[in-house]
C-alpha cells in the first residue's frame, strides 16, 4: 500500500496529465452530437465585440442595404400587382439578425445571432442573407441564437438546380469556404455550368428558392451513376454581417403531418 | 514563484488571452487560425513544482478559449498536452542543473534560434492536436494537415513579432 501511494506521489504530474487529457477528450467527443453552447455571458461579450468591429464596415454595410431595400421594393411591386397569395394566413416572415460571432476555418463552423428567443427565434428554423443561404438555428437562449453554418460537414440541405428541376443534396466537404458539393443529382439529367442551384424547399427550414450559388464544375465518371458537381456559393461566409431568420409559420404543421404519415408505415 | 513574476505572468495571461478572444478572433487571414494565446503558455515561468498548476493552468485557459470558438474540450485538450511536452522539451534543451536551467524561456533569454526551434515545435504540437480533434475524421488528413501547418506558421509569427515588441520596450 505505502508503495502505492509513493508510485503515485513520484508520477503524480503524468497522472494528473492522463486524467485532464481524458477529460477533454471526453468533452470534445461527446459534444460532438450535442449543440453547440449558447451562452448569455460569452454571447454579450461578443457582441460588444461585434460593434467595435462593425464600426469601419458601416459604409459598405450602408450601401449593401441600400441595395437590398431596392431590390426588396422590386419583388414588392411584383408580388402586389397579381395578388395570388390570397389567404388570410402568411405563409412566413423574417427576423432581421446580426451576426456576431463567426468562422470559416474550422471543418464543423458555427455562426452566433443577436436575437434569441425573446425575439421569436426557436430552434430549426431557416437563416438566410439577402444574398442566399446560411444555415439553420440549432440553439437559442434568451437574447442569443447559435446557427450550424452551410460549411458543417454534417449539415445536408435538400436543393434542385433551377433550371432542370433536378433534386439533390448539397453538402459542404470541408475543404473551401467558398465551395459546396451537390450529390445524388442522376446522371440522365441535364447539367449546364453557370446553372443556379436554389433549395427545393421539400423539408421545412427553408421555403422554395432560396439561392445556394451557381454550378461551377461538373464532372461525370463512367461507372458512375450520379454526377459530381460543384458549386460556386453566392453567400461569402467570411464576411456575413446582416441575416434573416425565417419564420415558416406552416412549418410546423406540415412537418406534423408529414411525420403522421411515416409514423403510420415506420 | 515571487511576487513580480506573478504580476508578470497576470499580464501576460490578460495580454495573450484578450488579444486572442477580441481581435485575433476576428481576423481570419487566407483561411488559417492564429491562435496567440498559446504564447502565455509558452512563456509560463520554469520550475520542477509548477507542472501539475501549469497543466490546470492549461486545461482552463483551453476551456475559456473553447467557449468563444463555440466547441468544448478541444482547446483544452490541446493545451494540456502542449504544457506538458513543454516540460520534456525544456528538459531537453535546458538540461537541470546547467545555470540556465530556471530561466523562463522567452525571447531574450534563448535568443531567437534556440527560441524559434522551441515554439515552433509546441505549436505544431498544439495545432495538430487542436485540428485533428476538431475535424475527427481521418479522411480530412490532408485539408486539415494543411490547415495546421499554414496556421502554426502564422502563430508563430504572432509570438515572434509579441517577443520582439516586448523586447524593443525593454531596451528602451
Amino acid at each position: 500500500m505505502k508503495r502505492l501511494f509513493y508510485f503515485i506521489y513520484l508520477y503524480r504530474a503524468c497522472i494528473v496529465f492522463i486524467l485532464l487529457e481524458c477529460i477533454s477528450a471526453h468533452l470534445a467527443v461527446k459534444h460532438k452530437s450535442h449543440e453547440p453552447l449558447s451562452s448569455d455571458i460569452v454571447g454579450s461579450v461578443q457582441s460588444f465585440i461585434d460593434e467595435v468591429k462593425s464600426y469601419p464596415f458601416l459604409k459598405v454595410e450602408n450601401a449593401r442595404l441600400l441595395q437590398e431595400n431596392a431590390t426588396l421594393r422590386e419583388q414588392l411591386l411584383q408580388v402586389e400587382a397579381p395578388a395570388v397569395h390570397s389567404r388570410d394566413v402568411v405563409p412566413c416572415h423574417f427576423i432581421p439578425a446580426q451576426v456576431i460571432n463567426n468562422s470559416v476555418v474550422g471543418t464543423k463552423n458555427y455562426l452566433t445571432l443577436n436575437k434569441g428567443a425573446m425575439h421569436g427565434v426557436v430552434s430549426g428554423m431557416g437563416v438566410v442573407s439577402a444574398e442566399g443561404i446560411v444555415g439553420r438555428v440549432q440553439a437559442v437562449s434568451e437574447r442569443f441564437a447559435t446557427v450550424t453554418s452551410l460549411l458543417h460537414t454534417s449539415v445536408q440541405v435538400s436543393a434542385k438546380i433551377s433550371r432542370s428541376k433536378a433534386l439533390g443534396t448539397v453538402q459542404w466537404s470541408g475543404k473551401d469556404p467558398c465551395r459546396v458539393q451537390m450529390l445524388y443529382v442522376p446522371r440522365h439529367v441535364l447539367v449546364t455550368l453557370g446553372d443556379v442551384v436554389v433549395t427545393s424547399g421539400y423539408n421545412a427550414t427553408f421555403l422554395e428558392g432560396v439561392v445556394i450559388g451557381h454550378i461551377k464544375q461538373v464532372k461525370l465518371r463512367k461507372e458512375a451513376s450520379f454526377y459530381d458537381i460543384e458549386i460556386h456559393l453566392n453567400t461569402d461566409f467570411s464576411t456575413l454581417q446582416r441575416v434573416y431568420v425565417v419564420n415558416n409559420t406552416l412549418g410546423q404543421e406540415r412537418s406534423d403531418l408529414e411525420r403522421c404519415t411515416r409514423e403510420f408505415y415506420e | 514563484m515571487n511576487k513580480v513574476s506573478r504580476l508578470e505572468q497576470l499580464a501576460n495571461f490578460l495580454l495573450y488571452v484578450a488579444l486572442q478572444l477580441t481581435v485575433v478572433r476576428v481576423i481570419v487571414f487566407a483561411h488559417t487560425a492564429c491562435f496567440i494565446y498559446v504564447a502565455f503558455l509558452l512563456l509560463l515561468p520554469r520550475g520542477q513544482k509548477g507542472l501539475i498548476s501549469h497543466l490546470f493552468i492549461g486545461f482552463f485557459v483551453g476551456l475559456l478559449v473553447d467557449l468563444f470558438y463555440h466547441s468544448i474540450g478541444v482547446h483544452a485538450f490541446a493545451s494540456v498536452l502542449m504544457v506538458y511536452s513543454r516540460t520534456l522539451l525544456l528538459k531537453l534543451m535546458l538540461p537541470t542543473g546547467s545555470y540556465e536551467s530556471a530561466i523562463q524561456p522567452t525571447l531574450r533569454n534563448l535568443g531567437w534560434q534556440r527560441f524559434s526551434l522551441f515554439s515552433l515545435l509546441l505549436i505544431s504540437v498544439h495545432h495538430i492536436a487542436l485540428f485533428f480533434l476538431e475535424a475527427n475524421n481521418i479522411l480530412l488528413f490532408f485539408v486539415v494537415m494543411r490547415r495546421a501547418i499554414l496556421s502554426t506558421l502564422s502563430t508563430y509569427v504572432a509570438v515572434l513579432l509579441m517577443q520582439s515588441m516586448v523586447l524593443l520596450i525593454n531596451k528602451k
